[in-house]
């Protein structure tokens, strides 16, 4: 058996029925996508598959068998140069300051990517609701909003 | 933006980058001979701490810190000109990492461009108590000791590019991490090349001066965080990310109720099932150590195990063990003046509230990664890697846990995915360290989200009894506030000290912990605050700013009563009773900055309402104004501005974030957190019964510093206080009812 994940082949000889959480983490070593509450609630362990974001605590491995599987670590683009250019929501992230222990904030910028993906022009409103199964107990949540809009602004000049 | 990083020191986790110092490079911690110095404390970290400073604590002041006499000791200066800062305290959100090195950068006049920020694990030869994460004391308790260590090794430096460059120390000029000519720039020494070049041992400077305020270049400015980028990216190192080659999973068989104990267990099932490597069954403990961490959930859930003792009861017994007793005898007063019991008039006013038991609900769960080394029969050296608040409680807790030296623990503190206070202790430490010992290999054990609200330590329920007096001036003749709550401080001693320690606890009678926002800084003739301490069969502690929510919530809120009883101005009505002290004044000027902020004088949007709260924490005084509605039958925050005076600030854009985090955390308990016991355990079990405020929820909040002197007082915990009295005093204002609750009452707004 085979997973993508960010573009590169990993074989999988686990039950199938195990957590793509912990298989990214455990066994792949990527461990930044995080786990919360396990229960698919708190959105720490947000991934894509297929640009679709899921909860990766409670979507199994067999799941995602043949599909794309992306996670924080194959969010950046690396240039032919070697060097690493943020997603312009990392780089939002930073730029307004938002984490603060950090540990949800892979699953906000995945869920957020996802989001501006299909809304490139949210209202603030539809910021709110796009990211209200993301928890953050840090409480960064004013800073999470104004990134997100900073990042769709960032995207918007360049398309 | 810097390009510095920070990491966790030392032999590398797995995924964890290196730090960019390189042993083999000649360092100046080499050189300095950091590996003989001797850093005191022994014994239990976390008791032996807090009575030290458990009166300054109570009288809202930092403890005293224990530094390296050696100051080479908090750097590493790299013949590459990169400076390693070795950070004592922990990473957990809080920003600390960034602005001790903007303190440690700006007075070492070193280039902020390579400048590192590496963790320093418990060998580095930090005091113990300066490695403890906690009670938003780390920038006032290091401010100075840092600013000093780090001018002593500026002016050590100037000393020695005095001698190489045949001049005298007032003709060097120390700028971005180098020593120059004030005649002739081009003569030019690198801080590492000063190092890298050092001929004998080093003198150290005498009576190094503190740079002037008007020079700095990093304290005071909003420097972005060092930690960030690893943070968006992933790359970041908790506890629960921790690895090692060679590396097993573990986990641990847990009771139908809090605090039974282990009578008997046999493996069962749980052995033979595929991928197990060990069942672990010894004195009261059970744990499974296996291939995989779902393996070793469900073989721990397979354990047969037989249970004994621990708590039985439900919430209501724990209500009304917390409810305020007519019996005074065990009470003691910590404020006291005047007769408050003896002037009533006619204008009197009883009121209760509560507060419910929290839980912190950090989001990483609590995780440690165990190496214990042996040959077989001895154990020769432990490594922890966890994210933990206080890295020598863990080599306490695993020392008494298994029977060896504290000498051979080394533990490894990671990022902490927030803290709150549940991480003072760490019993994931200690099972770790069992099952790593049981199987010769490294074993990982990472709590689950049921653990963390079952398992581990709670914000203790309070409950609160007010009675005051207006008289015929309106002003406040008489108050009296009795607070009961469970153990906030006093549990420590019987986290690391068991049952002697515990007795010491009882010798106190009142845990200062709980008491943190009790005491009351309005001028009132006559004031009592009395002081119940309950003991609850389980365990309460620590939670963000300790007693300052609930304390603050009944206190404020009352005050609010009494304005209204009064008829006055809820702003006014505070100023009016605010003495003419140098705390009280500051007190005014940030009440009065708030007023401003939020427009108080003008009404608000029609259907809205305002209130308003104050507290101090750590000597930071914050006043907050919430502005409210209620839209079908739903409280809305619509906005919360905070005036803050921390004294002064390190770095500005982090401290807002303090505040902001710490709102949007006292929000949380205001609509949401509560946890009940049935039959001697927890009800929820995850988020979806205990849920955490939402993005939707969060009000705007306009945050603003006041500096009012040259010193930083805390930012972690002050924004939590006010937040519930000045929301519930908005809805009081606008519906006519009063929150005495927390969480709300909201039903009764629908």
């Amino acid at each position: 058996m085979e997973l993508r994940v960010n573009g590169k082949p990993y074989s999988v000889n686990y039950d199938p029925s195990e957590m793509l959480v912990w298989v990214l983490r455990d066994d792949f070593g990527l461990t930044g996508t995080k786990m919360g509450c396990g229960a698919g609630i708190c959105g720490a362990c947000t991934i894509h598959i297929n640009g679709v974001p899921v909860r990766s605590c409670i979507t199994p491995v067999s799941a995602a068998m043949g599909l794309e599987i992306t996670t924080i670590e194959g969010l950046a683009t690396i240039l032919p140069d070697g060097s690493e250019k943020l997603h312009a929501l990392q780089q939002a992230f930073i730029d307004e300051q938002v984490p603060q222990c950090a540990w949800c904030i892979s699953g906000q910028i995945m869920t957020a990517a996802a989001f501006l993906k299909e809304n490139p022009h949210p209202k603030p409103e539809d910021i709110d609701t796009a990211l209200e199964n993301n928890y953050c107990r840090c409480g960064c949540y004013v800073r999470i909003r104004a990134a997100v809009e900073l990042a769709a602004k960032e995207l918007e000049t360049s398309a | 933006m810097s390009s510095s990083t920070s990491h966790t020191e030392g032999e590398e986790p797995e995924n964890g980058k290196k730090p960019q110092a390189k042993s083999t490079r000649r360092t100046f911690l080499i050189s300095a001979g950091v590996g003989a110095l001797t850093i005191g404390i022994g014994g239990k970290i976390g008791w032996e701490y807090l009575r030290r400073n458990v009166p300054a604590l109570a009288e809202n002041r930092a403890p005293s810190a224990k530094v390296p006499k050696e100051p080479f000791a908090w750097f590493t200066i790299n013949a590459d000109k990169t400076i390693i800062f070795h950070v004592p305290k922990i990473e957990m959100g809080q920003g600390i990492h960034t602005s001790l090195a903007q303190i440690a950068a700006d007075e070492l006049e070193a280039d902020w461009n390579t400048f590192r920020v590496v963790q320093a694990d418990t060998a580095h030869g930090f005091d113990s108590g300066t490695q403890f994460t906690f009670g938003s004391v780390s920038v006032a308790s290091l401010y100075q000791p840092i600013r000093e260590a780090s001018a002593t090794v500026r002016e050590t430096l100037r000393e020695e590019a005095a001698r190489r460059l045949n001049t005298t120390k007032e003709n060097i000029i120390a700028k971005n991490g180098a020593m120059e000519l004030r005649a002739d720039a081009s003569k030019r020494l690198t801080y590492g090349e000063l190092v890298a070049g050092k001929q004998g041992k080093w003198t150290l400077a005498k009576n190094a001066p503190l740079k002037s305020a008007n020079n700095f270049t990093l304290i005071g400015k909003s420097v972005p965080r060092v930690d960030l980028r690893d943070k968006v990216t992933g790359r970041a190192v908790y506890g629960l990310d921790a690895r090692l080659p060679n590396m097993l999973y573990g986990a641990v068989a847990r009771p139908p109720r809090y605090g039974a104990k282990l009578k008997s267990a046999k493996a069962g099932e749980a052995a033979t099932m595929s991928g197990v490597v060990k069942v672990v069954i010894e004195n009261g403990f059970a744990g499974v150590v296996a291939e995989r961490r779902s393996i070793a959930r469900a073989a721990a859930a397979r354990i047969q195990c037989e249970w004994e003792g621990g708590v039985t009861e439900s919430q209501d017994v724990f209500d009304a063990l917390t409810t305020v007793p007519t019996d005074k005898s065990n009470a003691i007063a910590i404020q006291e003046h005047g007769s408050a019991s003896d002037n009533r008039t006619d204008k009197d006013v009883f009121a209760q509230y509560r507060t419910a038991i929290a839980v912190h609900a950090h989001l990483e769960p609590q995780a440690a990664l165990a190496d214990v080394r042996g040959d077989g029969k001895t154990i020769q050296s432990i490594t922890i890697t966890a994210s933990t608040q206080t890295p020598d409680m863990v080599r306490t807790m695993v020392a008494d846990a298994l029977g060896v030296e504290k000498d051979s623990i080394v533990v490894k503190p990671t990022y902490a995915g927030g803290g709150f206070g549940r991480r003072l202790a760490h019993e994931v430490g200690v099972e770790a360290a069992l099952l790593s010992r049981a199987v010769g290999r490294p074993v990982h054990v990472g709590w689950t989200r049921e653990e963390e609200m079952r398992y581990g330590f709670y914000r203790p329920p309070t409950h609160h009894v007010l009675r005051g007096s207006v008289g015929a001036n309106g002003r406040i003749l008489a108050m009296e506030h009795e607070v009961s709550s469970g153990d906030v401080l006093l549990s420590f001693a019987g986290i690391a000290g068991g049952a002697i320690a515990g007795s010491v606890a009882d010798a106190f009678g009142v845990d200062p912990g709980a008491l943190i926002g009790a005491l009351s800084e309005y001028d009132i003739p006559h004031h009592r605050v009395l002081s119940h301490r309950v003991k609850l069969p389980f365990l309460t502690a620590s939670w963000r700013g300790l007693g300052l929510l609930p304390n603050i919530f009944a206190r404020e809120s009352f005050i609010d009563e009494l304005a209204h009883l009064a008829t006055k101005d809820p702003i006014q009505f505070r100023l009016d009773h605010l003495p003419d002290t140098e705390l009280g004044k500051r007190y005014k000027q940030a009440l009065k900055r708030v007023q401003e902020m939020s427009s108080w004088q003008t009404p608000p949007p029609t259907g809205r309402a305002r209130g308003v709260a104050f507290c101090t924490q750590s000597h930071t005084v914050i006043a907050q104004v919430a502005e409210v509605s209620i839209l079908n039958g739903r409280l809305k925050v619509h906005r919360v501005w905070a005036a803050v005076d921390p004294g002064m600030t390190v770095n500005p854009n982090g401290a807002v974030a303090q505040i902001q985090g710490a709102i949007v955390m006292g929000l949380s308990s205001v609509f949401h957190e509560k946890i009940t016991f049935a039959n001697g355990i927890a009800s929820a079990k995850n988020f979806d019964n205990y849920p955490l405020l939402r993005l939707p929820d969060v009000p705007d909040i306009v945050v603003e510093l006041i500096t009012s002197s040259d010193v930083p007082h805390g930012m972690g915990e002050v924004g939590i206080g006010p937040i519930a009295a000045a929301v519930g005093n908005a809805v009081f204002s606008l519906t006519g009812k009063r929150m005495r609750e927390l969480p709300f009452p909201l039903e009764t707004l629908a």
